[in-house]
């Protein structure tokens, strides 16, 4: 549990996000994001790029094997596919977070869930439309953090989504090291315990460098 | 933005408590794998390509609907990396991150099916080792491997380019003979696993494929060892994993359907 000093008042920039839609931004390098999880157990799918290059982007397999560790927590940096330091982690009021099992697609929930799941909207479509924006396609969508979604990896291997363990006003931030595209998508499960059941809104800040 | 009534929501979190318990109780899944037979020897006349890839460098081609990709690892090399992408729409490619949640586990091996963004199996692994696959360290890079060195980052930027793709469809990858574990305090560690053996991927799709022949990140040798990769056609296409669990068999209706 790390907490941040930085005071709501001073922000920049808040942007409240719908229960199941998407957003996206500029961070500056220097800039602070805090994403709020304002009602508790709901996964905040989030990818970042290099503003100036979009092919360069969140890795989360160079991210996890510099940290040798298989979640994201306070202390981390999230590490490009060049290899370079996208941003630091600097606070967490929940503990840690997934970066393994991915973004849930219209595509994926058949296989998880059954074909008759198939009408329903899911984070990659988010996605897609934000990274349209950008001038970015379906193939620049790699594997993303999930903000506030629990996943265990048990040492067998086993692995699920099970509650979350975020309570209403929990939040990351995380500082940029460099200029970075944010896309988020407010995630729309209703299949799995990622969001408790029931999507919720989140809320995003931007502030400054002190 | 759609709301759902109290009763849709009660009957989803059901749902999901039983597709849990039936894909992480163990049972019928290994019973179906464990009596399925085993590959063998591949027949001398049934390889269409063979090729010992030396340590540290890369192979890359299309590998048909029905043959066998078999990556063979007599010398016990710690860790090759590999890439798929669908030759008839390359944005479709393999996701790793589906491939182990959808399947309930990060230990993929015999019996499982690597699975793509589109919710299809691009390949079914039909024979090799139960687990000792990666898919959350990935392979190596420029910074893991060191400089002077190649990696199979940039092993798979320049297999890419080679097939008219680049730099953006190199997104994560997989690693066979890669034990990489999570242990009980979330630290990535590498396993006890056998690591010599071969590996049979059975293509579900047309594909093309990537194989780098790096060191994985986090093996305690960094030294690699020649490898060798072989497509051929068996004489009858082994099918087991088509019906190994439900969530294999709802990816296959995928398969059907993209046809």
């Amino acid at each position: 549990m790390t907490r941040s000093s930085l005071d709501p008042a001073a922000a920049v920039a808040r942007h409240e996000i719908a229960a199941t839609l998407g957003w996206s931004g500029l961070v500056k390098k220097g800039q602070s994001i805090r994403i709020v999880d304002s009602c508790g157990q709901q996964a905040v799918d989030t990818l970042f790029y290099n503003a100036h290059d979009t092919s360069e982007r969140y890795s989360a397999q160079d991210t996890l094997q510099a940290a040798r560790y298989a979640y994201i927590r306070a202390g981390t940096t999230l590490i490009s596919n060049d290899g370079n330091p996208m941003l630091t982690m600097t606070a967490d009021t929940v503990g840690y977070h997934d970066t393994s099992a991915g973004a849930c697609s219209v595509e994926s929930n058949t296989v998880r869930f059954g074909h008759e799941t198939r009408h329903l909207h899911a984070c990659r479509e988010n996605f897609v439309v934000e990274a349209a924006r950008w001038g970015m396609q379906k193939r620049d969508i790699v594997s993303n953090i999930n903000f506030f979604m629990n996943v265990p990896i048990e040492p067998d291997g086993r692995l699920a989504i099970v509650d979350g363990l975020s309570e209403p006003g929990n939040y990351v931030e995380l500082v940029a090291l460099m200029d970075v595209i944010c896309l988020i998508s407010n995630c729309p499960q209703i299949n799995n315990p990622c969001n408790g059941f029931d999507p919720t809104p989140i809320e995003v800040l931007i502030w400054d460098p002190a | 933005m759609t709301t759902f009534s109290p009763e849709i929501i009660a009957a989803a979190k059901a749902r999901y408590g039983e597709l849990k318990a039936a894909g992480q109780t163990e049972g019928a899944f290994e019973a179906r794998r464990d009596a399925a037979p085993r590959l063998g020897a591949i027949p001398a006349d049934a390889a269409r390509f063979t090729d010992e890839i030396p340590a540290d460098w890369y192979w890359h081609g299309h590998v048909a609907a029905g043959e066998i990709l078999s990556i063979d690892n007599p010398a016990a090399t710690p860790g090759a990396s590999l890439i798929l992408w669908s030759a008839v729409d390359p944005s479709e490619r393999l996701n790793p991150a589906d491939t182990i949640k959808v399947q309930w586990t990060a230990a993929i091996g015999r019996g499982r099916v690597l699975l793509s963004d589109m919710g299809r199996a691009m390949a079914s692994v039909v024979d090799g080792p139960d687990a000792a696959m990666d898919f959350v360290a990935g392979g190596s890079t420029a910074f893991s491997a060191g400089p002077g060195r190649f990696n199979a980052r940039d092993h798979f930027i320049k297999a890419a380019a080679k097939h008219g793709l680049g730099k953006r469809d190199v997104g994560p990858v997989m690693s066979l003979f890669a034990p990489v574990v999570t242990d009980a305090e979330g630290n990535l560690v590498w396993g006890d696993a056998p690591l010599a053996g071969r590996v049979d991927l059975l293509a579900e799709m047309d594909l093309i494929a990537a194989v780098a022949n790096c060191p994985h990140p986090l093996a305690p040798s960094a030294e690699a060892r020649p490898i060798t990769i072989t497509l051929w056609r068996p004489a009858s296409a082994p099918d087991f994993c088509r019906t190994a669990t439900p969530e294999a068999e709802r990816a296959f209706i995928n398969n059907e359907a993209g046809r």
